[in-house]
């Protein structure tokens, strides 16, 4: 009979111990004896104090006690250290009460595989954990019912220290994350936020909150829109701090704006002496002519020919004036709004009306090649005309020593795009020197000529026209090319 | 007979000089649209003015009386016209014995007065 109990008993594949109350081998099944931390042989008669170490087996043997005193079943979790390596298991204390003797069956399962699992997910989710609580960042999952409520499902605790509320807080209130935003900026969010969810596409916004302190504070936030199955929306992103990053540029503007601020000043410093005198000489022929014409006729008859050539004479030199005057019109465009659809031939062509004869008196010659009869393109006209300006002043001081100076421009379609070159037959601009030309404040002209800031705003006006710049330079001369993109729509 | 040479690279402003000149007996009026047609002029001529423009290509009027100084050639009287405020050039204006400065834009008939008040 015990000879075919064992049999069944051996088969099971964990282990089966019977101890008594010190602890004492009793009887042991297995079907695996590898998985016992000595061969079954060895270990019968012996007590648990003799094949653990101290501190482990004192808590068996307590546990072991403990089952047979109250004669209720316990649960145990135990490792043993086997010739194949850690074994854990899991199993129970069951009190067993036979022939007077009080004893106590452990059955345990060998929990190896699922505790490594276990262990494994363990160590992911402490990995994710750690890199989500470490990124520059929140991350969060916000969901919106079909009904319309919002739930924040998971946000990282990172939130804290960006609005000043704890994950809790805004999980079991998520109306905070709607009411801390500014209201100025609230309804743009409610924009995004619907687009987002209409389209699917992703929700970008920038704005600003206010942190539990009262602080404002500016955050970008994306996150990407998922439909679940329900028809409700969850999305998955992350809000990032950029409080700083805005700052930074706040001042790096307010640094620019100064910036375009002294070279208008400095350029129309420069253009108001040469245009009065441009305006001088014609109002010289002008004012002459009609006194002629009105002391003629007050000393008697004149004839008409002779009216009509000093008319002639004032009429050509008043439309020179009228050039010289929509040419200053430049400055007057330079802080008009971004988004202009304007003929950039019609521009280039009023400022090189404006300074053709102011360079002429330089010995200086201007030459315009155009392939096309319009070039529309979107923008600012007032900058961009700043930039025509600075371009042919810099090639203007190029050909300073030049006896016959010459600048060239021109502008031509290539596909998309249109390109603007200046062109000056100067003697270039040194290799060493070559790759500082679009820095701030760089200028090899003398103190109190150049202000170094011409090629620096240069650049930065045709980069808000999503243009680009660059220069060719050779002792032959040097030019620059701008590309800007043609405005399609408005060209046809 | 006085003889006056006008040089200014307008030539409109020219034309209209000569047709004030022409009710003029005693004047007698050269013109020039550059600093070089005027030296040429003043190599073969002697003037007793000159009225230059200040603000020509190539050469301007300051380099022109310059040039006149430096080849010794004789011309009493020197007006010099500009766009150009008064004091512009006024650095270099005793050095080359400006007898006067002209703002643009003059009247062309009050200038004749005041030229022969010179001469």
């Amino acid at each position: 009979m015990t000879k075919k109990r064992d049999m069944i008993l051996n088969i099971v594949q964990d282990v089966l111990f019977e101890f008594d109350e010190n602890g004492t081998y009793l009887n042991i099944w297995t079907s695996d004896e590898s998985l016992l931390a000595k061969p079954r042989s060895e270990l019968l008669g012996i007590t648990i104090n003799e094949v653990l170490p101290e501190a482990e087996s004192s808590i068996y043997i307590n546990m072991i006690r403990s089952a047979i005193k109250s004669q209720e079943k316990q649960d145990i979790n135990y490792t043993i250290e086997t010739p194949k390596g850690s074994v854990h298991f899991s199993g129970s204390l069951v009190p067993l009460n036979s022939e007077g003797k009080k004893t106590v069956i452990l059955y345990a399962s060998d929990v190896t595989e699922h505790v490594n699992l276990q262990q494994a997910y363990d160590d992911q989710k402490h990995r994710l954990n750690s890199i989500i609580e470490n990124t520059a960042g929140v991350v969060y999952q916000c969901h919106i019912t079909t009904s319309g409520q919002i739930e924040f499902p998971y946000i990282s605790s990172r939130i804290l220290d960006v609005y000043g509320y704890t994950a809790d807080e805004i999980i079991e209130n998520p109306n905070i994350m709607t009411k801390v935003k500014y209201s100025d900026d609230l309804k743009g969010f409610t924009t995004s936020l619907m687009n987002s969810a209409e389209k699917l596409t992703k929700l970008d916004w920038i704005g600003r909150i206010t942190h539990k302190d009262k602080d404002l504070r500016w955050v970008h936030i994306q996150s990407n829109p998922q439909r679940l199955s329900d028809e409700s929306i969850l999305w998955n992103g992350v809000i990032l701090d950029i409080t700083e990053r805005k700052l930074r540029d706040e001042e790096v503007e307010v640094k620019q704006k100064y910036i375009n601020h002294k070279l208008k000043l400095a350029s129309l410093g420069e253009l108001a002496a040469g245009v009065g005198h441009e305006i001088n000489n014609p109002l010289a022929i002008i004012q002459n002519a009609l006194r002629k014409v009105s002391k003629k006729a007050t000393q008697g008859p004149i004839n008409e020919s002779e009216i009509k050539r000093f008319l002639d004479m004032g009429t050509e030199a008043s439309v020179r004036i009228a050039k010289i005057t929509e040419g200053l019109r430049v400055f007057s465009r330079a802080d008009s709004k971004m988004n202009e659809d304007f003929d950039l031939r019609d521009s280039i062509q009023t400022t090189l009306d404006l300074l053709t004869e102011l360079y002429r008196h330089e010995n200086i010659t201007i030459q315009f090649l155009c392939d096309e009869e319009q070039f529309f393109i979107n923008g600012n006209r007032g900058r961009i005309d700043q930039v025509i300006m600075n371009l042919l002043a810099n090639a203007k001081d190029a050909l300073q020593d030049k006896d016959h100076g010459s600048i060239k421009v021109s502008l031509k379609s290539i596909e998309e795009n249109c390109q603007i070159s200046v062109s000056d037959n100067g003697t270039g601009i040194p290799d060493k020197i070559k790759n500082k030309i679009f820095d701030h404040f760089f200028s090899t002209k003398e103190v109190g000529k150049g202000t170094g800031i011409g090629l620096s705003l240069v650049k930065s006006i045709i980069q808000e026209h999503h243009g680009s710049i660059d220069m060719h330079s050779s002792n032959l001369g040097t030019t620059f090319n701008i590309t800007l993109p043609l405005n399609f729509k408005s060209h046809k | 007979m006085k003889r006056i040479l006008l040089v200014d690279d307008e030539p409109n402003l020219l034309i209209l000089f000569e047709m004030e000149l022409e009710e003029y007996e005693e004047l007698h009026l050269d013109t020039a649209t550059s600093g070089e047609v005027a030296l040429n002029l003043i190599k073969k001529n002697q003037y007793d003015a000159i009225l230059t423009d200040l603000t020509m290509p190539f050469m301007n009027g300051l380099e022109l009386l310059e040039k006149i100084k430096n080849e010794n050639i004789q011309i009493p009287i020197k007006f010099v016209l500009s766009g150009n405020p008064r004091d512009y050039y006024e650095g270099q204006r005793s050095s080359l014995e400006v007898t006067k400065y002209v703002e643009k834009p003059y009247d062309i008939e009050l200038l004749i007065k005041d030229l022969l008040t010179f001469l």
